[in-house]
């Protein structure tokens, strides 16, 4: 049995939720540090980055 | 002691606080609506938290709290799992897939809308008319649930007549989309978002006090049902899967969704903005849980009791507002009814901007091409956003059958549309102008003409079993296919094979697409 008396599979809902959240947070972070490394974007495009 | 203020007095004090709010913040914030653009798509001026909430705001609307509440009641637990996968696929990847792509590949192609974008990314008016007709004549549609899901709720926790609700609340909605476009409809969904947070974290709180937690939450349902807390439990994989899907991947074909993307004010806002929506989205979970909740805290046999009028089938509904007035105290359901009413008012709000725009920019100015200064197109969209939001009223007014048949599928008819030509016109180079049109007319119609049947008991999932039991490969237990699902897969192989075989798009289009 998960916490609270769940079943696994029904709990897993909590961690996928979870997950999606730190997903984002890593795919925010991730993402500054790639962004600009592609020499195929317009000067306006930088300055909008 | 009798209480000073009625629990349907306080209720309506926080309501009227919230309505007088809400037209302050739609009509400040909405005056500088100068041109088309501005109208349209707020200048595309709009910061990360606005744009984030208000997308969270114009997802999940009246119907997901009351009837996501319902299923919660009905299935159990196991609904939880369409929470889950809105903020999966609903939020997190529509953000971080489709975000930054759309947003700088609107702006290099200048399109406002998504017919628009259409027309500028392939070089097909087809495909914009056609694109445009769907979100006018469904999202109209799909109004009407909106309209109706707001009507009901003040209907059961004020007791004022349906029409009397419906009116109210699709007025105050109409009176500061005119006047104030897409800054006032991002703005007071920001708001509005919000109170659907606090107001779903508060009845989720008295709801677990009032159930005495999670443990005793899952052992009184156990005894109800296994089914209850199991998963996929008494839902089943087919509708519990095609459910997630049809209201997580919908979105990413959803044009009031994603225009967000379109209006943000600079690309790397949708960093954080994706974070926000990701986590501003975890509130989906909550109307399955409280719904669950109420199914453990009233059986089915006590809400039949004590609603004679309500059709036994339809009881589930009752669940989310019956808790309300059950656990909750008169403050936080007044914040929890302002809350519902405020998920309908964002949805309702943002799609009266994306048929006006359709309307006044894809439809008269582009296809019919009508000559307008940008002073005019604001008035127009105006009078058009007036115009569609009174025919949704009035129509929700006394919805004929057929109407609240087609509610039940518009979503999924407007998702099978726009989905894959959005996804692949920003990804695909090799997307070509037949292949887009062909998979909009194959996904929608598809998707439309299999529900159509379904509803007349002519069940196309029928004869798709039939077909694979002779080759022994149909189901043990036959189950019933919703459109969106064939209607996707159709539109999908529609797109790759037609644009392998035709004419490649021109370079030059490409090149202004892409920016390389």
């Amino acid at each position: 049995m998960a916490p609270f008396g769940f079943t696994w599979l029904t709990f897993a809902a909590f961690i996928v939720t979870g997950l999606s959240v730190v997903a984002a947070v890593l795919w925010a972070i991730f993402t500054r540090n790639t962004r600009n490394t592609r020499n195929t974007r317009s000067k306006k495009e930088d300055e909008d980055d | 002691m009798t209480k000073l203020f009625s629990d349907s007095n306080v209720y309506l004090g926080i309501l009227i606080l919230y309505i007088i709010g809400i037209i302050l913040v739609g009509v400040l914030v909405g005056r500088k609506s100068k041109k088309g653009s501005d109208y349209f798509l707020g200048g595309r001026s709009i910061g990360a938290w606005a744009t984030a909430f208000s997308f969270v705001a114009a997802y999940f609307s009246s119907v997901l709290i009351i009837g996501g509440g319902g299923f919660g009641y009905k299935f159990g637990l196991s609904s939880i799992w369409i929470g889950a996968i809105n903020v999966l696929v609903g939020c997190f990847m529509a953000w971080a897939i489709l975000g930054r792509p759309v947003r700088r590949m609107t702006q290099r192609l200048g399109s406002i809308t998504v017919p628009g974008f259409f027309a500028e990314r392939f070089g097909s008016p087809a495909s914009r008319l056609f694109s445009a007709a769907v979100i006018i004549i469904f999202l109209i549609i799909y109004n009407v649930s909106v309209l109706k899901g707001m009507g009901n709720a003040l209907e059961v926790l004020l007791g004022w007549p349906y029409w009397v609700a419906v009116l109210v609340s699709g007025a105050i909605i109409l009176l500061y989309v005119a006047v104030g476009g897409y800054l006032a409809v991002v703005w007071t969904s920001f708001v509005q978002a919000w109170v659907m947070i606090f107001g779903l974290i508060f009845l989720t709180i008295f709801a677990l006090i009032a159930i005495g937690g999670l443990s005793n939450l899952t052992a009184s349902l156990s005894k109800v049902s296994m089914g209850l807390v199991d998963t996929p439990g008494e839902w089943g994989w087919a509708g519990l899967i095609s459910m997630s899907l049809i209201l997580s991947f919908g979105v990413w074909g959803m044009p009031q969704l994603i225009i967000r993307f379109y209006s943000i004010k600079k690309a790397k806002l949708l960093r954080i903005g994706t974070v926000l929506a990701t986590l501003g989205g975890t509130i989906a979970l909550l109307p399955y849980l409280n719904g669950a909740i109420a199914r453990a805290l009233y059986p089915e046999a006590e809400l039949i009791k004590l609603y004679p009028n309500v059709p036994a089938n339809l009881i589930a509904d009752r669940a989310i507002p019956h808790l309300v007035k059950e656990v909750l105290p008169s403050w936080a359901g007044g914040l929890l009814l302002a809350g519902v009413i405020a998920a309908g008012m964002s949805t309702f709000a943002a799609i009266l901007i994306i048929i006006s725009s359709a309307v006044v920019r894809d439809v008269v100015q582009k296809s019919i091409k009508v000559e307008m200064s940008e002073k005019k197109v604001v008035i127009w969209g105006r009078i058009v956003s007036l115009g569609a939001g009174l025919l949704s009223l009035l129509i929700a007014l006394r919805p004929p059958d057929l109407i609240l048949v087609i509610t039940t599928f518009a979503w999924a008819v407007i998702a099978s549309t726009n989905l894959w030509p959005i996804l692949f016109g920003v990804y695909w180079k090799r997307a070509s102008r037949a292949g887009v049109f062909a998979s909009m007319v194959s996904g929608g119609t598809l998707a439309l003409l299999w529900e159509i049947l379904r509803k007349v008991n002519l069940d196309p999932t029928e004869l798709l079993w039939k077909f694979l039991a002779l080759f022994k490969a149909a189901p043990e237990k036959p189950f019933s296919i919703h459109g969106f699902i064939p209607g996707m897969i159709v539109a999908l192989l529609v797109i790759v094979l037609v644009s392998i075989f035709t004419k490649r798009p021109e370079p030059a289009r490409l090149k202004k697409a892409f920016g390389s």
